[in-house]
């Protein structure tokens, strides 16, 4: 690989070669750059699609892709990343790196994971995930104090700036999105779908599990496979702070009461025409340590309100619009 | 100020101007192997997975960069089926059986 591992002159990936070489070229302080698109669709690895080992301080995507994954691992763990550096509590950062056409299909199912069960973090700027299909075939059993999420293991805290995450979850029972993450100038969509809905603790059972998410929004979709009794299902747990957020969901099936738990600082509003379509009851913040300044600031708008910037202004959501 | 509405981004919701629209879910061209697809010509229009049945991504250019004939083609990061030169299709893709 042409580079040198360094900030200023990293090492240049230019093909799933170079890519899967990390564990020997990499290190805690050793910096990549993709170099081009990385289609594993012509590789030794669409047919055998394996994690890509992440041993690296820096890994820049210079706004080119990494496409092509399909994982199917209907009894294991289907992730896409494992980070492999030397030192615990080392931060990985990956910038500008785009992300299509990921298809994982596991009991566990991980963007990234630790390979030895250190812990690690994940710095993500910039960067667009798309993941295009991802099937759970158990309902990924968390244990009391383990959270599992979609993007990470519980080994790893994860917090982005400036990214965009897109995703087809099928569900056995449902399971955090994010959890124990930092997440700011974000937009995340998904679509789930789940046969059943996980009760135990809202933690491992909302999207959003005790996440701190500002200048950020969220569209989704949730609905049930076949039939069975309604429930109450919780959007975020009682562990999250929300600051400058909007969402926009459409629960099409399988809920007939949805509420929020968690902090909200500033006002957070929702569509509720979108959101009522198909529900009955909204309640907000029906749980732990709310305080009334919380309930205050969570708000459900008209869909002409969300798009109205006077408007939103006007209620304390601080945006511009026409003028801009 | 991290939020602006403007007509022609994220369906009219607030966004943020860094960042362009979400993309949607679906896969894009060329897919990775083993994924159903449903093309009315082959299978009676039931799913197939082409690796299965034969069929594959056959190129046709006359396109070449350098000395090497031109097998896959993009513009702006996305990925061309076909290309035109002075009206005459000079680079196509088809799922034929190979």
């Amino acid at each position: 690989m042409n580079g040198a591992g360094t900030a200023e002159n990293p090492y240049i990936i230019m093909n799933s070669d170079d890519l899967y070489s990390m564990t020997e070229t990499g290190g805690d302080s050793i910096c990549f750059s993709l170099g081009a698109d990385i289609d594993l669709g012509f590789t030794e690895y669409a047919e055998k699609f394996q994690p890509i080992p992440l041993k690296c301080l820096k890994f820049s995507g210079n706004g080119y892709m990494i496409r092509n994954v399909n994982l199917n691992l209907p009894d294991g763990s289907a992730n896409v990343f494992t980070i492999v550096n030397d030192t615990e509590n080392s931060t990985v950062t990956i910038d500008n790196l785009i992300l299509e056409n990921i298809r994982l299909i596991g009991e566990n199912v991980f963007v990234f994971a630790s390979g030895d069960n250190k812990k690690y973090n994940v710095s993500l700027e910039y960067c667009s995930f798309s993941l295009n299909e991802v099937v759970y075939t158990s309902d990924a059993k968390n244990t009391e104090g383990i959270r599992n999420c979609l993007f990470h293991d519980t080994n790893i805290a994860m917090d982005t700036d400036y990214c965009t995450f897109s995703a087809q979850v099928d569900f056995t029972k449902t399971h955090p999105l994010f959890s124990g993450d930092i997440i700011r100038h974000t937009q995340i969509k998904s679509e789930m779908t789940t046969a059943d809905f996980l009760s135990i603790d809202d933690r491992y059972n909302a999207p959003l599990s005790c996440v701190t998410i500002s200048d950020s929004y969220m569209f989704w979709s949730i609905k049930r496979r076949g039939t069975g009794s309604t429930v109450s299902f919780a959007m975020s747990s009682v562990d999250c702070n929300f600051s400058r957020f909007y969402m926009v969901c459409e629960v099409i099936s399988g809920i007939s009461t949805v509420y929020w738990k968690g902090h909200i600082g500033t006002p957070y509003f929702y569509d509720s025409q979108v959101l009522k379509k198909h529900i009955s009851t909204i309640k907000i913040n029906a749980g732990s340590a709310a305080t009334s300044s919380d309930v205050k600031n969570i708000l459900g708008l008209t869909t002409e309100q969300c798009k109205d910037a006077e408007y939103l202004r006007s209620v304390g959501f601080e945006c511009l619009g026409a003028e801009v | 100020m991290s939020f602006y509405i403007l007509d022609s981004r994220n369906n009219g919701y607030p966004c943020i101007y860094e960042l362009q629209d979400i993309p949607d879910t679906d896969m894009k061209i060329p897919y990775p192997h083993g994924v159903f697809m449903c093309m009315g010509e082959y299978n009676d229009g039931y799913p197939f997975i082409p690796e299965i049945i034969g069929v594959g991504l056959q190129t046709d250019s006359s396109l070449y960069f350098g000395e090497d004939n031109v097998s896959e083609l993009y513009f702006n990061g996305e990925y061309i089926m076909s290309a035109y030169c002075n009206e005459q299709e000079v680079f196509s893709v088809k799922y034929t059986a190979v």
